[in-house]
């Protein structure tokens, strides 16, 4: 019998603390008597004066210490095992996207689960089998289970298009190998396609590595960049092609801009070596794709998307009962796409990644970048009230919200009289307190307009929407630029919950409280969309007839440990410690324990009642 | 000899009253427990009645003055013949048997027995341990007290009645029914000393001087719980040497015959006041128990040595079952 948590024996001291409560004696109870004279010197009166005493037996004693006997084995869990003499399989299935390659027909994976499942027949009833998916994120799918459990497992296992974390899944091997469950012996079904680290330093079992996999032809997208020149100019893209082979390969590489062909080449590329591909983007171009059209084993890593910094379209939220002034300004903005939110409707809305306050702020700012404009008091800004035709305008002519922008220009009518936040910069200011300001606060980049443009000339100045424009390029999602990792977490646009992902591998809603996208296994595209509108993954951008989603990325795999399929020795298995025959558990006691705990429990009850 | 000449069968409303008033008293304890129904005025009068045919049993004790029902060791005068003495010089020539005298030629004096009535006593413990138990015993000591005195009342013996406590003063001698009022009455009036700032309880001895001082001669019943500051040997002796028929009535509740408590606890003496720490185990009571036995024992040898009646009460039991059975087995009652 073991003890499987053994620490709960301290609740054991409980029966001393009883044991204490019995030797101690409490304030005595006050009987008057006719009289005392036949109860003086019975024999413990002098015992009686003392403040302790020798515990007695008595049956609410006995029955106390053995509810604390009881509840503590109860919660230490003792576990009965069975005689040693079983085995205890620890499955490691590689799940990475090397395992996806089909030298090995239909795949690599598919031989695992194979492989597998032939050490599975191999088991007799008795024996336990843990079942490992070393993907992105190792993950049990069964617990020393039974062999039936376990090849139901392997076989609803499938292979992602991520760089598999086998280091990882070895260390949940190690734990499953020490769990008593028999004869434990961890056996790793992978095609060695993984980068170092690979193993733990010692494992608590014998480790076989069982190899799958034996060609090498691979032509892959190594690498994709997209740029945007500090001048304006068009954005130019770098993609790197590597041929993994032993074999030349000629390949032809199209490149497509938001779906528009723009650039085919036929790239020959010695074995081992790699061809780089340099481009220039069509304005106003929003994802780049560079699509291989080679015929090799593994064609997750034929493919690799980007999205372009700056272009593409920006969903914005405008918070705000007269909307007009600013939608308009915003909706002049290239690639700006406004929702208007009424602010009695702020608390319900799915906010985009940028979200503008005009005239309204919450009393906390949301996950999400913000231009506040004309606060109102009682907000997330400390506001006191209001300065009517400020004078002395100052700013900072370097701050780059004021590029191609005259401040001296600016007529501001009102003045909000803001108390600055400490972490916001001033960048415009009156003698009568800042006019505009911007800064950053728990990840959060805010622009602060201390005024309402409707009592300035602003709205009626070309520096109104220039000024918008420059603090939209500060603000914003900058996550979704550039390419996604497989098996890279993503941020959530603000406010996610409810939301509903959808990617190459279905939709899946995000719960509450959660602000990352972890589950990019696949390569392809995601798109995140309010409940109830998702649908959009997948489908063309540009299609109407469904709204547009909040957010987008696309995931590449662009891992060149993973698109290196050349057979390759086996990383050492690591070194193992003896392994001991570890018996299984066949009675868990806790429940049988508890039960009695609360037997004695209720018997002391009684015999308590009884007593008074 | 006297004659009583009370009616047995009359009963007007003087007697309704001294029924009501009786059963005031005593109606708790009739025959009946706390728990018990209330009995109902013929119910008191059965007792009454039944008390009524009851007379002590006592040795004559010195008369109290009068006759009365109970025959007296001394002859005399009384026109009840009794015996013959030969005659002295000096003796009434009117009681000379002068038939004995014409049939043996010799004077015989004619001897009376003279009946005389029991003084009896009543004293009543009124110390702080009488408060105690359930039933109480200062109530029960009341009632029983009652009953006796009752009994001897309709007998025309003469009754007086007093607390064993100094500051409280004796009723006068009563006789007849007519006078059970007031002792009921004074018994209703009796309650528990419980003045104990600074002052020791009166010693038994203290409080029979207090009442003997004065009163007539006769059987003094004490109604006690035997918790006295001083040994019983110096107040029953005084009685004894003051020429008393002590009847020593051991009232115990069943609480002190048999303790149900249990645990650590802090026993208070009701008199004193004087606490005794005390871890309570079956052991401890019943060596308890023991000690309570051998301190009866004790007290009973004590009065048997001296021709003193002793009998132990449970004021468990009901007054019924004390006077008419109790006490009548131990010849106390006829």
């Amino acid at each position: 019998m073991i003890l499987q948590n053994a620490g709960a024996l301290w609740w054991l001291g409980l029966a001393l603390v009883i044991l204490l409560l019995y030797i101690l004696r409490t304030q005595r109870r006050r009987v008057p008597v006719g009289s005392v004279r036949l109860w003086r010197g019975l024999g413990e009166e002098l015992e009686a004066r003392r403040n302790w005493r020798p515990p007695r037996w008595s049956w609410l004693l006995a029955l106390q210490l053995a509810f604390v006997a009881a509840g503590a084995l109860a919660l230490a869990g003792p576990v009965v095992l069975r005689p040693p003499g079983g085995q205890h399989l620890v499955l490691v299935l590689d799940a990475s996207a090397s395992m996806s390659a089909t030298d090995v027909a239909p795949s690599r994976f598919a031989a695992a689960q194979r492989l597998a499942a032939e050490r599975l027949a191999a088991l007799t009833p008795a024996d336990r089998v843990t079942v490992i998916r070393a993907g992105a994120e190792p993950r049990s799918l069964a617990w020393a289970a039974s062999p039936d459990e376990g090849r139901a497992a392997v076989a609803d296992a499938a292979p992602g298009d991520a760089p598999g974390a086998l280091s990882a899944a070895l260390d949940l091997a190690a734990a499953a190998a020490a769990a008593p469950a028999g004869r434990a012996q961890i056996v790793v079904v992978t095609d060695g396609a993984y980068a170092p680290p690979g193993l733990p330093a010692m494992l608590a079992a014998p480790v076989e590595f069982v190899p799958v996999g034996r060609g090498d032809q691979n032509v892959a997208v190594a690498a994709l960049a997209l740029r945007r020149p500090p001048n304006g100019g068009p954005t130019v893209g770098y993609a790197r092609v590597a041929n993994y082979g032993g074999a030349p390969a000629t390949v032809p590489a199209r490149l497509t801009a938001d779906g528009l062909p723009v650039e085919t080449r036929s790239l020959d590329i010695a074995p081992g070596a790699s061809a780089e591909l340099t481009f220039t983007l069509p304005p106003g171009t929003r994802t780049v794709a560079l699509q291989l059209d080679a015929n090799d084993l593994l064609a997750a890593d034929n493919r690799a998307e980007a999205r372009a910094p700056g272009g593409g379209e920006r969903a914005v939220t405008l918070v705000s009962a007269q909307p007009d002034v600013l939608a308009r300004a915003l909706r002049a903005l290239p690639g700006v796409r406004v929702t208007a939110v009424a602010p009695d409707d702020y608390a319900k809305a799915a906010l985009a990644p940028l979200v503008v306050f005009d005239g309204f702020l919450p009393r906390a700012l949301p996950a999400a970048d913000a231009i506040v404009v004309n606060p109102p008091a009682g907000g997330a800004l400390d506001v006191r009230g209001e300065v009517p035709n400020p004078a002395g305008v100052e700013y900072d002519a370097t701050n780059p919200l004021l590029d191609a922008i005259d401040p001296d220009a600016f007529q501001l009518g009102r003045l909000v009289a803001l108390q600055p936040p400490s972490w916001a910069v001033p960048v415009v200011w009156t003698a009568d307190g800042p006019a505009l300001l911007e800064g950053t606060v728990e990840g959060r980049r805010v622009v602060v307009l201390a005024f309402d443009p409707r009592a300035s000339n602003l709205p009626r100045l070309r520096a109104f929407p220039l000024l918008l424009a420059n603090a939209l390029d500060r603000l914003g999602w900058g996550d979704r630029e550039g390419t996604v990792l497989a098996g890279q977490a993503v941020r959530l646009p603000p406010n996610a919950s409810g939301q509903v992902v959808e990617g190459p591998a279905g939709a899946a809603s995000i719960p509450a409280g959660i602000d990352a996208y972890a589950d990019t296994e696949r390569v392809g595209r995601y798109t995140v969309a309010a409940g109830g509108q998702a649908g959009g993954a997948g489908a063309d951008p540009g299609a109407g007839g469904s709204a547009p989603p909040l957010a987008e990325f696309r995931v590449s795999l662009l891992a060149p440990g993973e698109s290196d399929l050349r057979p390759r020795a086996q990383a050492g298995a690591a070194p193992s410690l003896p392994s001991d025959p570890r018996p299984a558990p066949a009675l868990a006691l806790a429940g049988a324990l508890l039960v009695g705990a609360v037997a004695l429990s209720t018997a002391e009850w009684w015999w308590w009642g009884k007593g008074n | 000899m006297r004659l009583t000449s009370v009616s047995r069968n009359s009963f007007g409303e003087g007697r309704r009253a001294l029924v009501a008033r009786a059963a005031a008293l005593l109606r708790p304890s009739l025959g009946l427990r706390a728990a018990a129904a209330p009995r109902s005025l013929a119910d008191d009068e059965a007792f009454l009645r039944r008390l009524e045919r009851l007379a002590l049993a006592l040795q004559r004790p010195p008369t109290a003055g009068l006759a009365g029902d109970h025959r007296s060791r001394r002859k005399n005068d009384a026109p009840e013949f009794a015996d013959y003495r030969t005659y002295s010089p000096g003796d009434d020539f009117r009681r000379i048997d002068w038939k004995a005298y014409g049939r043996l030629g010799a004077l015989y004096y004619r001897l009376g027995e003279a009946q005389e009535d029991l003084a009896l006593h009543l004293l009543v413990d009124t110390s702080a341990s009488m408060d105690y138990g359930t039933p109480n015993k200062l109530h029960y000591a009341r009632q029983l007290a009652a009953a006796l005195g009752y009994l001897a009342l309709a007998r025309l013996d003469a009754v007086g009645v007093g607390a064993l406590a100094p500051r409280t003063p004796p009723l006068p001698l009563l006789r007849g029914k007519a006078q059970a009022s007031r002792l009921f009455a004074y018994l209703d009036g009796l309650a528990a000393t419980a003045d104990t700032a600074g002052r020791p309880p009166a010693s038994l001895l203290e409080s029979v001087r207090a009442y003997r001082r004065g009163a007539a001669r006769g059987v003094v019943v004490l109604l006690s719980d035997g918790f006295f500051p001083d040994e019983h040997a110096a107040g029953l002796g005084e009685l004894l040497q003051a020429g008393f028929q002590p009847v020593f009535l051991h009232l115990l509740s069943p609480q002190e015959l048999a303790p149900d408590m249990a645990g650590d606890l802090e026993l208070v003496d009701l008199e004193t006041g004087e606490p005794v720490p005390a871890s309570l185990t079956p052991e401890i009571l019943a060596r308890y128990r023991e000690r309570l036995e051998q301190w009866c024992d004790e007290l009973e040898r004590y009065c048997a040595a001296r021709r003193v009646p002793y009998v132990r009460l449970s004021t468990a039991l009901t007054l019924e079952e004390a006077v008419l059975g109790e006490l009548r087995r131990r010849g106390l009652l006829e």
